[in-house]
């Protein structure tokens, strides 16, 4: 077991060293280098910036570096570099001790924003992962089991509809029903957008739950109606997921063993059945690991959630490579993380597989 | 009702319907089996695939699943009939009172749960022991069925074992509440020949020890030969020779029963080719009328017989306690049928017919 984990860390450092070159040689490979758009916008005289700061981004970003030390100055930092050249002194820290450099737009390390970021997102993609379990598999057994009932079909039917229906399109049609419709008609209206309330508005769902502004409550109110929009689709398929599997374990001899024993039904699909069927899961489930991090980028534009997908967006749009890259260079740590759990996960949920 | 139906019997099956609901039609998979096992007997099932005898062993045990139905018939185990009785009562006898074992030990346990604490289940649902006494008294039974090391091996998932040994944990588990009755289905078809003659001393140890009567479903009548006293021929979903182990090996009557007989190979005998029976099982769905085997039967042919496509023999005694569903050894009196073998005489002929075939 320790070996083998062992190999899987080794395998993962370089996979990660693959992905910081990618990530680093992509946005270097932009025509006319990383800065060729802000130094076009202030000749242009459209841009905040003068042409010191964008010599000093220069600096921090490294390219005065030669090639071949630019992205080891990147990786490792070039507060050690006095010692080739004091040409080269600078004073980054590099990517492996935790420096991805400042944003060029907010001027600020890009690990604090991706920290401040990383809890909204965390609480947006849990909540709606937990909330689309615990509806999805107690959906998935009784659709598997009761086979072509009633129930079934109109399962079977409200699933395929969320998985047909576009996220960004479900989330606005929530938002115009329950944050504006709700308070044209006078009911209690859920926030449409933010994680906190600027000011409680009279007559929204805070007001009449008497929740106040900031408090776990004006979180929990902010969260609703994103979260409704997550869950959806994931609910949706993990629901199908779980039928589809509840429905070829049903059919295996071992499930006829455990009725041939007088077991009731119940056990025999709480115990028998379920922990077999779960198994498969389990691996959709950590794939999703990622995605916990990562955010929805479309959900959180829509609903104006200050996540790390909208970080993610905003710093494409504007340019901001370094943020750009400490998203993706943590994407991609993640990744490697959730699959390594993936696979220690399977092993504890079935007994067949093992590490070797 | 056939004279197999005895007074005070274990298991008495009358009459037994099964059939299943598809999209092609209905397929009669059984069509009225008559089928009786005294306390302590052993019963042969015998039969090709898909002539219904799992069929009528599993409505016995009311696990047959969508779109199967049991349409017809009782099935009375000491004298209660398991088809009235409630899912709960049923769960009560299944696995405690009446046991079964399949075909396919290694995929009829549960991959993901240790051996011991599948056979422990049955202790904790059917005696109410609590955990820690169920774990012991399966690796009590584990040591019974010939697992060596039972406490080490308790601890292994069905995937780190033999086929052979998992049938032994299957039967652990079979046996643990000492059942009246064991349904055996096929149990030694999926393993290799040293295994299968294991499992058979096996259960012929256990059968002495516990009285336990035994329906042994099988297609091999070697198996058969060596396990039962009485066996019951099934073709088409119903029983169509029913006698003694010994009656039916030396004196088979029904023409279907001659032709399975004759198509075992016998050692330090050579045969151009291997004895077969022509024809296929008829479809179930669309049954012809008359004799089920009637298309196939080289006797109806070599008797001239025109009754068998028209009119549905019954299962009738031919000798005492000897049974066949064939019209070679019964009149019918409405059409003045007259059978060619219905005097003793006529079937000694026919007898010596036989042997000389089957050598």
């Amino acid at each position: 077991m320790s070996a083998y984990l062992i190999r899987r860390i080794i395998q993962m450092v370089l996979v990660l060293l693959v992905s910081s070159m990618a990530i680093y040689g992509l946005l270097l490979a932009v025509p006319g280098g990383p800065l060729a758009e802000l130094r076009h916008q202030a000749a242009d005289k459209k841009s905040s910036f003068s042409a010191e700061q964008i010599a000093r981004m220069e600096k921090m970003l490294g390219l005065h570096l030669p090639k071949h030390l630019q992205y080891v100055a990147w990786l490792a930092g070039d507060d050690w570099m006095g010692r080739i050249d004091p040409e080269y002194a600078g004073d980054r820290k590099g990517v492996l001790r935790g420096d991805f450099g400042d944003s060029f737009k907010q001027h600020r390390p890009v690990l604090v924003m991706i920290r401040e970021r990383l809890f909204n997102t965390v609480r947006l993609m849990g909540a709606s992962a937990i909330i689309s379990l615990m509806i999805a598999i107690p959906v998935g057994i009784y659709s598997a089991v009761r086979q072509y009932s009633k129930l079934d079909y109109a399962f079977t039917f409200a699933t395929f509809f969320g998985i047909a229906i576009p996220g960004f399109w479900f989330g606005l049609m929530l938002i115009l029903l329950f944050a504006n419709q709700f308070q044209k008609w006078g009911l209690p209206f859920f926030p449409g957008s933010g994680t906190i309330s600027t000011r409680i508005r009279p007559g929204s769902i805070e007001a009449f739950l008497g929740i106040t502004r900031g408090s776990w409550g004006d979180v929990l109110t902010h969260m609703f109606l994103p979260v409704l929009s997550l869950s959806l689709r994931s609910m949706a398929g993990w629901a199908r997921f779980v039928r589809s599997s509840m429905l070829e374990v049903l059919r295996q001899d071992y499930v006829r063993t455990a009725r041939a024993k007088g077991l009731t039904e119940r056990v025999i699909i709480a115990k028998h059945a379920l922990r077999n069927a779960l198994i498969p899961l389990v691996t959709i489930i950590t794939f999703e690991i990622p995605a916990l991090f990562g955010g929805a980028i479309l959900t959180e534009s829509v609903f104006g959630y200050p996540g790390m997908g909208r970080l993610y967006l905003d710093a494409l749009g504007g340019k901001d490579f370094p943020v750009v890259q400490g998203f993706l260079m943590i994407s991609a740590l993640l990744v490697v993380i959730a699959t390594l759990l993936s696979d220690v996960l399977y092993t504890v949920v079935d007994p067949r597989i093992r590490f070797s | 009702m056939s004279k197999t139906t005895g007074q005070g019997a274990l298991l008495d099956i009358r009459g037994l319907k099964t059939y299943f609901f598809t999209e092609g039609g209905v397929v009669k998979a059984v069509d009225g089996v008559d089928l009786t096992v005294r306390r302590g007997e052993t019963l042969g099932l015998v039969g090709e695939s898909g002539c219904g005898k799992s069929v009528t062993m599993f409505s016995v045990m009311r696990l047959i699943g969508q779109p199967g139905r049991l349409v017809d018939g009782e099935v009375l185990f000491d004298g209660r009939d398991l088809t009235k009785i409630s899912d709960s009562e049923m769960q009560d006898l299944r696995g405690n009172r009446i046991s079964m074992i399949f075909q396919q030990p290694l995929t009829s346990l549960n991959p993901v749960f240790r051996i011991g604490d599948q056979v422990a289940e049955v202790f904790e649902i059917h005696e109410g022991l609590g955990r820690e006494d169920a774990r012991k008294k399966g690796i009590e039974m584990l040591r019974r069925v010939g697992i060596p090391d039972p406490e080490r091996r308790a601890q292994s998932f069905p995937h780190e074992i033999s086929g052979g040994q998992a049938q032994r944990v299957m039967i652990a588990m079979a046996l643990a509440t000492n059942p009246e009755l064991l349904i055996a289905d096929e149990p030694t078809t999926a393993l290799d020949v040293t295994i299968q003659a294991q499992i058979l001393d096996l259960m012929r140890e256990l059968r002495e020890k516990s009285n336990t009567a035994i329906i042994f479903i099988t297609h091999d009548l070697g198996v058969v030969a060596e396990m039962a006293e009485n066996v019951a021929v099934m073709y088409a979903g119903q029983v169509v020779e029913y006698a003694d182990v010994k009656t039916l090996f030396a004196q088979p009557r029904m023409p279907y029963t001659q032709g399975l007989l004759a198509s075992i190979p016998v050692l330090g005998e050579t045969r151009e080719r291997l004895a077969v029976i022509p024809g296929t099982v008829p479809n179930l769905v669309d049954l012809p009328p008359g004799c089920r085997f009637a298309g196939r039967c080289a006797s109806r042919i070599e008797y001239g017989l025109t009754l068998c496509t028209q009119e549905a023999p019954e299962l009738l005694p031919v000798e005492e306690g000897h049974l066949a569903r064939c019209w070679l050894y019964h009149d019918h009196p409405p059409s003045g049928f007259k059978a060619p073998l219905a005097t003793g005489r006529a079937r000694d002929e026919a007898g010596r017919h036989w042997s000389g075939r089957a050598s």
